[in-house]
């Protein structure tokens, strides 16, 4: 894959490779609803606690699963509007995993009040950082900030965008990307010489 | 009063943060919003594009981030049909693929677009980076037929669609893996084409080095960043437009609890 990145004539090699990639996963998606009820079916049948969400869980992949493959009304497909599918993913599942989602905001705002404090330097720089993106990249700060006398006229959006998200955000995400790449070159080589196994299931 | 505050049951810091993000949207302040220079590059990214040009949209996000995305999709959308671009649709996410749809079926019916015509969804399909990669040479090497069955050469306006060199410009809004890093790796790397992109706030720090590289020609970042497009675009009273006053609130009352908490750390640390 790396060869043919460079080496034009090779591009074939890519398309066999992504050919075989794109079968593995889809065979994954079957492995991974069969173990989905392999691990949720085990809880049923042991009615281990809370069993009733296993239940409920595997009843909406089969629902879900039979809406979206079969039920259609004569000349549609059931993903098409207005199907049991369609349904299904506009008036549950839509709000459902927005509502879960929204749930992250009040955990935000309790762990803030509980975790985040100036217990180093280190908390320090972070916790100001926090404070200037959280405030002034809202309209409310930049307003309340022109408010300001002298200060005011500082373009503090512009400093915000440029110099912490353009350049520390940028300079620090840049090397994060470097490190995980990186590692993830090592640990395949380590998986293609034979030196990690864990993934057959060994040490 | 110090120990008090310290054990602040929970539900109060819920009930509060409630109340901020309702208030705004129930008495919006119409405070002015600031356009910064990305949302500015990205909108004249789109302006610049010829009348008729082919552009790809990504929709990489799911019902979760759609209150920030989505926006940008739509806004673009408006822009693009204005211009009378042919948009394709495909999504690196199962579940984005069933938004394209809702997204074209706000905006199409404007500006008289017709499926198969001017716009068209691919659908969805696994694979994430390796997609794109197929996708490269000939479209229909990972998409022989539209997310409805139908084969992608009986529609008029795929007749001029083969690869990623088809497309004038690619518009990948996501909310993580895969998404902006994928579509920078294939379509602007290997491809050379331009591609701009849209992020939730959260994933926004992530692709700023893109950006900043200029492997993307520009960024909408969070519900700030549509926003911002909405009124470019003089989309009024748009969703994102919407939202932004009620997340300028809660991210003041999120300020306020750290203030006040650091204030209680301070505090019990003199007393000890």
């Amino acid at each position: 894959m790396i060869v043919q990145f460079y080496v034009y004539p090779l591009n074939w090699l890519s398309d066999l490779f992504n050919d075989f990639y794109n079968i593995v996963l889809t065979f994954s998606f079957i492995l991974g609803a069969l173990s989905l009820f392999d691990v949720n079916g085990k809880k049923i049948v042991q009615q281990s606690p809370g069993w009733g969400y296993n239940l409920v869980l595997l009843i909406s992949l089969v629902i879900t699963l039979i809406c979206g493959l079969f039920i259609a009304p004569p000349g549609h497909l059931p993903i098409d509007e207005g199907t049991a599918f369609d349904w299904i993913f506009k008036y549950l599942f839509n709000p459902l995993s927005g509502a879960t989602y929204s749930l992250l905001a009040f955990y935000i705002a309790s762990a803030s009040f509980r975790a985040f404090r100036a217990r180093s330097p280190e908390a320090t720089v972070l916790l100001i950082t926090a404070f200037l993106v959280m405030l002034f990249r809202v309209p409310l700060g930049e307003h309340l900030w022109h408010c300001l006398p002298f200060v005011g006229q500082f373009d503090i959006s512009k400093f915000i965008e440029d110099w912490i998200m353009g350049g520390f955000n940028a300079a620090g995400q840049r090397a994060i990307m470097f490190g995980a790449s990186v590692g993830l070159i090592s640990v395949s080589l380590k998986i293609l010489l034979g030196i990690e196994r864990s993934y057959l299931g060994g040490d | 009063m110090i120990d008090k505050l310290a054990n602040l049951d929970r539900r109060w810091i819920f009930v509060f943060l409630a109340i901020s993000v309702i208030l705004p949207l129930i008495w919006p302040l119409g405070l002015p919003v600031e356009i910064s220079d990305m949302t500015r590059k990205y909108y004249d990214i789109v302006e610049k594009l010829p009348e008729g040009s082919y552009v790809c949209m990504s929709f990489d996000y799911g019902p979760g981030t759609k209150i920030e995305c989505h926006p940008m999709a739509i806004a673009t959308l408006h822009h693009l049909f204005r211009k009378k671009c042919k948009v394709v649709s495909l999504s690196l996410w199962a579940e984005g693929s069933m938004f394209p749809r809702e997204a074209f079926a706000e905006v199409a019916p404007i500006y008289g677009a017709k499926y198969g015509e001017d716009y068209l969804e691919l659908g969805y399909s696994s694979g994430g980076e390796a997609i794109l990669r197929g996708m490269g040479e000939d479209v229909r090497n990972i998409f022989p037929k539209d997310m409805y069955g139908r084969p992608l050469d009986s529609f008029p306006m795929m007749k001029k669609v083969k690869g990623w060199n088809s497309f004038s410009l690619v518009c990948s809004w996501s909310m993580g893996t895969p998404g902006v890093a994928e579509y920078v790796r294939v379509v602007a790397g290997q491809y050379n084409r331009p591609v701009v992109a849209g992020t939730t706030a959260v994933t926004t720090p992530e692709a700023y080095p893109f950006f900043n590289a200029h492997q993307i020609g520009s960024l909408l970042g969070g519900l700030r960043g549509a926003c911002e497009y909405e009124l470019l675009v003089g989309i009024k009273n748009g969703q994102a437009t919407r939202g932004i006053e009620s997340q300028s609130s809660t991210h003041f009352f999120i300020a306020f609890l750290i203030i006040l908490a650091n204030i209680i750390y301070f505090a019990k640390r003199k007393e000890e």
